[in-house]
């Protein structure tokens, strides 16, 4: 007795294989686009009178990578001066932790005139995801000998401190802006001083009394940004 | 009596063993920690590594010891950063690509400078405290000093990078050797020696896998 064996016809098979392969590389294709990785970070920003100045900048592929840009000095505006500038980003998709850090340095910063000083500046974001949740930090970050307005800070700063200038606006110092889930998302951006230039409009006293003015924002520098970012 | 002093000792022995093998394994690195024989051993890796962060106090770290102290105050400027990207060529290749930038803050080492490196071999080396896969990755460098803006040829180690979980600060820990020539294995050649767990950023460790592997 013959034994017979059931084939499928031959451009079904191939049919079956091209379909599986395709399945697995949509998986894959999938699973790596859920999962990205953002970072940047940058000397300085001067933003006044509708000019803007950025330098240097650092940018993190999505896919990961790494980018330095840097610097030896910057003068190119009164609003900061400073040498040494360095700007770093680097960070990786992954299965199992993706990640992501970037850095932002600064050396003999000077910003309006010396109203803010410091020998150095240096912002750090750090990023990551893994199976377990997703987080982000600021720790590294400090200033070095910083000087505002005129009154040196002998101790580490606190995050998203407010120092009024008086006749310029006011300066955010260590500036921390969280984002994120903090399950599969999370990002954080430092910017280690971000100062909001302000003038008072209008306003004034008559015999018949004082009204208030009004504080118009002009413009904003920031010194030492990092970001970083990680998630779908 | 000889038999009775022998019994005291025994579980005194005991103790200081359990006591050495849990400070070993603790996720945060003892200092008084002999490092583990195999760490020296080096092999061809099958994974890459990312990182970025800040190590501080070059005073405690010199000669490669890490120390578990925090950042600096904030009138110091003992302290470097950097980041890097670092592979083998292939999976179980000792070549290695990528690239390193190393900013030290101190003016009191080489005027501070800055380094910027080329990987061309990158292998593994076990972590001292954990047992994890670390890696050590070498190449030449260009450094710029900044009292002089004198650029000079070097060449860099990363003597180990280690991920030794999230987050990196106060985990992970990283040795940097500079050296005038290519730098010996262990270091004893280099004229920059800085070492230290991170007060900032993250080490990432990263399996090869697929085409990249």
């Amino acid at each position: 007795m013959a034994a017979i064996t059931l084939r499928p016809p031959r451009w079904l098979s191939r049919g079956v294989a091209l379909g599986l392969a395709s399945a697995f590389t949509l998986l894959a294709a999938r699973a790596n686009a859920q999962t990205s990785v953002g970072g940047s970070a940058f000397g300085a920003l001067v933003n006044t009178a509708g000019m803007v100045q950025q330098t240097p900048v650092a940018m993190l592929p999505t896919s990961g990578g790494m980018d330095e840009q840097s610097l030896d000095a910057f003068s190119g505006s009164t609003a900061v001066s400073s040498e040494w500038l360095t700007a770093l980003t680097t960070g990786a998709v992954d299965d199992a932790v993706s990640s992501s850090q970037s850095s932002s340095d600064l050396q003999q910063v000077s910003v309006l005139g010396g109203l803010i000083s410091a020998d150095i500046v240096t912002a750090m974001a750090a990023s990551y995801v893994s199976p377990a949740g997703a987080a982000s930090d600021a720790a590294g970050s400090g200033f070095t000998n910083l000087v505002v307005n005129g009154v040196p800070m002998t101790t580490d700063v606190a995050p998203n401190t407010r120092v009024d200038l008086p006749g310029v606006g006011y300066a955010v110092l260590n500036e921390q802006t969280l984002s994120g889930d903090g399950v599969t998302t999370s990002g954080i951006t430092v910017n280690m001083i971000h100062v909001v230039l302000q003038t008072l409009t209008g306003g004034g006293c008559t015999i018949l009394g004082c009204l208030p003015g009004t504080l118009t924002t002009t413009g904003e520098i920031i010194v030492g940004s990092a970001n970083s970012s990680v998630g779908s | 009596m000889m038999q009775r002093k022998h019994l005291i000792l025994v579980p005194g022995l005991l103790a200081a063993a359990v006591v050495a093998v849990a400070c070993r394994d603790s996720a945060t690195p003892a200092r008084s920690v002999a490092p583990r024989p195999e760490f020296w051993a080096v092999s061809a890796a099958c994974f890459r590594m990312t990182g970025g962060g800040r190590i501080d106090k070059p005073g405690a770290n010199m000669g490669g010891a890490e120390s578990p102290t925090g950042k600096n105050t904030p009138g110091s400027r003992d302290f470097a950063t950097f980041g890097f990207q670092a592979r083998p060529t292939a999976c179980n290749s000792t070549s290695g690509s990528g690239h390193i930038t190393w900013v030290e803050h101190s003016t009191a080492i080489f005027g501070g400078f800055v380094l910027h490196g080329d990987v061309d071999t990158f292998v593994k080396v076990a972590s001292e405290y954990s047992g994890k896969p670390c890696g050590r990755f070498s190449g030449p460098a260009r450094a710029k000093r900044r009292d002089t803006g004198e650029m000079v040829s070097v060449f860099f180690e990363v003597h180990h990078a280690c991920d030794e979980g999230e987050p990196g600060v106060g985990h992970d820990h990283i040795r940097m050797l500079i050296c005038l020539t290519t730098c010996d294995p262990e270091g004893g050649n280099a004229v920059y020696d800085r070492a230290g767990l991170l007060t900032g950023g993250n080490l990432q460790y990263h399996r090869l896998t697929g085409r990249g592997a």
